[in-house]
Parts: C-alpha cells; structure tokens; sequence
C-alpha cells in the first residue's frame, strides 16, 4: 500500500475529525495531568528520551508540593473522577512514597496510573500500589531477553518486566498495557513477539519507534529505515484485523492512509489541548516529552489553573510551525506540525511521520 | 454543522474513532456511588459528545470503567479477587472478643 495515499472516505472524516479536534481546542478541558514525580532511574536506557540517570542531579519533587497544587488550583475546577493523573519519571518505582501519593490522589477522587519497566515491581509493592488505588498501568518491554536487556543495559530488566505483566494481567480490575520501543532489529521478530505477548494474556500493546531525544538522539542505529518503519505499521494494521491482540501505533505523528488502521483514534496532539504536565522542578507543560522551552509556567511561581486558561497559546495555535518542510506540505492542516514533542528548541520538526511512508 | 452531526457523519463513514466518540459521551449525571469532587465549580461540565481520552505517548490506558470492573472481577476466580476483599481486616478485633 502506499502509506501517502488517503481515499475520498478517509479525507471526509480527516475534515469533520479537524473541525472536532479544533473544537476541542477552543474547550481545552484538562483530562490528563502528568505527574513528573522523579528524575531518578534504576535503569540507563539506551533509548531513554528523558535522559534519566540513577542520579539525575535533581532532587524528585516533595510530595506536598504536588498535593497543594491539586488542592488549592486544580480540584476547585474539575470534576476529579474526569482527570486521570499519571505518575511519570524516571521510574517511579524508585519513590517509596509512591503508594502513599496514589492514596492522597484516590483520596481526593482522581483515577491515577503509572508507566513503570518493572524492575522494581514485586508482589508485595503491586499489592500496596493497588490498595492504594492504582487503576491503570504500563509496563515496557522492548523484544526478547537479548534485546530487551540489549536496550535496557540491565542483564535482569527482560525477566522483572516479564514477571510484572504476569502480575499485571491477572488483575481484572487493572488497565494495562506493554509498550514497546521498536527498533531495526526488532522487525523480523515483531510476530514471534506478538505471540509471546498472547500467550502471556496480554491485551493491549501499543508500539513506537523512537525519536531523536535524549541519549537515543546519539544512537542513529535506534532508529528505523523507511521501509522497516512501514512494515511496522502494516504489522499493526495486520494484527488489528486478527483481533487476537490490541495492537496500536503511539500518538505521536500523522500517518496518512494509515490513520484509524494503526490506531483508534485519528492523529491528535493533546498536549496542552486536554494534557499537562508538572515537571520534576515545578514547571508547567504538556506531555512531558516536550522541550523545556516550551514550558508555561512553574508552580512555584505561577498559578497553575490561570497557566493553563490563559498560557499554552503554542500549543493550542500551531500556526507557528507551517516552515520549513510543513511551510507548504498538504498535510498541515491534518497534522499542524505533528507532536509538540517532536520539536527542536527553536521550533523546528525533528522528524515527520508522513513523509516516511 | 453540529458537533453531534459531523459525529453521526464519521460514523457513518465507517470509523470507530466517531462511534466510540459517541458510545462514550456521558449521557446521565454520574452514579451516586462515584467520588464526589471536593468544591463545587462542576456547574460548566456539562453532558455533551467528547473526543475520547487518547493514550499518550508516555501515558497508560484509561481506566476500566466501575461497572466493567465489577463484571469482569465477578468472572475472576475468587483467589483472584483484591485484596480488600480477602482481608476483612476490620472484622478482626470482633472475632477476639
């Protein structure tokens, strides 16, 4: 198939699904709040677009910093039970007071998950996690054993990450998800991989390929080729048609004919739109994937409510970044530049999904 | 056109992102068991169709539903079920005396 291409019916609902997504702009409701708890990694991840070290040099936010925010300049506004948080790092795994800050967040009635490799997920801290309300969690896992640890730089991350989801699936009441950063040289092993996922009663798994951030802006042979990158959207689209396993592609880019085959949504950027974030030194932004630079505000500073009605003007009008490659792609008024994430210091792309297929 | 139009139109063009769009707008108030938020600025949430949450890019699913939840923990074998519910901790100091 040729991955530009998009048909008369696709285009149609392109145009009423933008028409929705700016609607949803002008409303900007917030239903997601990363927290940035911890900057500290028990792992040291040759892809990590964090940077994350086992000493990251900053100090992880206080606990009651966090809570007052919510308290005093959030919760006046929401309806929790509509605000999922999320505890990011890092690994959050490394707080040990993780189970008594998803107590304080159930507590005020939020939903709040967690993105973790498992290293540190024993029976005993996933039981504390769940009597402290966790409601939805992911857990990556990047191939087989060799790459896996290849990856991770751990000989042990392949077997823990292993014995978390195992832990995981059984739990009914738990949203779950793997998450997989693919690589060239995980290709070839994408069906075999799948079936082990299966086996082991995995239901979701959502695929990425990993873009030029952090240290994985080093390693060029993290990335994939072109045609290694369609064949991993054709693999999804291909499993998605199977139904034995939710595959998906991440949120990240616009994919042309693949969109609403590889994923279960049109491309949307939500940062800044529905998403924020608080980072590890109070600042205010989107995904927490996203350059410092674009950052809105700090809550040891800023008001975070009035940062997100009044500020995020860059994330919400993206008529900034129609230069360079996207200054005459007909593509842009789908895609507005694609991810936030996916933009240099100064603004420009990094990398477009679209143009790679 | 409406949003609950386009809605109905991308539905009909065949994409789950629309149908799911409309399968998922709150259409009555929230159940009485549901946590109640803390102050009362919840007057401008209004019922009305919503772009489904999307999963981020380092983000989770979205939670299990409570009814979803209830039904497939009722499927689980009871050594299964959490652990709130095999520790009747509160029961213990009764049984002593």
């Amino acid at each position: 198939m040729n991955g530009r291409r998009i048909g008369l019916r696709k285009r149609w609902a392109l145009d009423l699904f933008s028409d929705l997504y700016a609607a949803k702009v002008s409303e900007h409701r917030l239903d997601t709040l990363f927290w940035e708890c911890t900057l500290r990694c028990n792992l040291s991840c040759r892809h990590c677009g964090s940077d994350c070290r086992v000493d990251p040099g900053v100090a992880d936010m206080p606990l009651g910093d966090f809570l007052r925010v919510l308290d005093e300049q959030i919760t006046p506004h929401v309806d929790p039970s509509q605000v999922l948080i999320i505890f990011s790092g890092g690994e959050v795994l490394v707080r040990e007071d993780l189970e008594q800050a998803g107590r304080e967040v159930t507590r005020r009635g939020y939903p709040w998950g967690m993105v973790t490799n498992g290293m540190a997920l024993t029976e005993r801290r996933f039981r504390g996690l769940l009597d402290a309300g966790l409601r939805t969690v992911s857990v990556s896992l990047d191939g087989f054993e060799r790459e896996h640890n290849r990856m991770r730089g751990n000989p042990l991350s392949y077997e823990r990450a292993l014995q978390a989801i195992r832990m995981i699936v059984r739990q009914p009441a738990l949203a779950s998800d793997v998450v997989t950063c693919v690589t060239g040289a995980m290709i070839p092993q994408l069906e075999a991989f799948g079936e082990m996922l299966i086996a082991e009663g995995v239901e979701h798994w959502r695929l990425f390929s990993i873009f030029p951030m952090g240290r994985a802006k080093e390693d060029p042979t993290l990335r994939m080729t072109d045609e290694e990158f369609r064949t991993l959207l054709e693999f999804i689209r291909r499993t998605r048609r199977e139904g034995r396993i939710d595959a998906s592609y991440a949120c990240e880019g616009f994919l042309g004919g693949y969109e609403a085959e590889v994923r279960d949504h049109f491309y949307q950027c939500a940062a800044g739109v529905s998403v924020a974030s608080i980072r590890v030194d109070g600042a205010i932004s989107g995904c927490t994937s996203i350059r410092a630079n674009f950052n809105q505000g700090n809550i040891y500073r800023d008001d975070f409510w009035e940062v997100w009605q009044t500020r995020f003007e860059s994330f919400r009008n993206r008529e900034w970044a129609r230069r360079g490659e996207c200054a005459d792609c007909r593509m842009f008024r789908y895609c507005l530049g694609g991810g936030m994430h996916l933009h240099d210091d100064d603004g420009s792309l990094l990398y477009c999904h679209y143009k790679r297929l | 056109m409406k949003r609950k139009w386009k809605l109905a139109v991308a539905a009909l063009l065949g994409f789950s992102t629309a149908c799911s769009t409309v399968r998922q707008a709150p259409k009555q108030p929230a159940s009485k068991d549901q946590t109640k938020p803390r102050t009362a600025d919840t007057t401008a949430i209004k019922a009305r169709p919503v772009l489904p949450r999307i999963v981020l890019m380092y983000g989770v699913r979205p939670p299990v539903s409570d009814s979803v939840r209830i039904r497939r923990m009722e499927r689980q074998l009871p050594d299964s079920l959490p652990p709130v519910a095999e520790e009747p901790r509160e029961e213990d100091p009764a049984v002593k005396k």
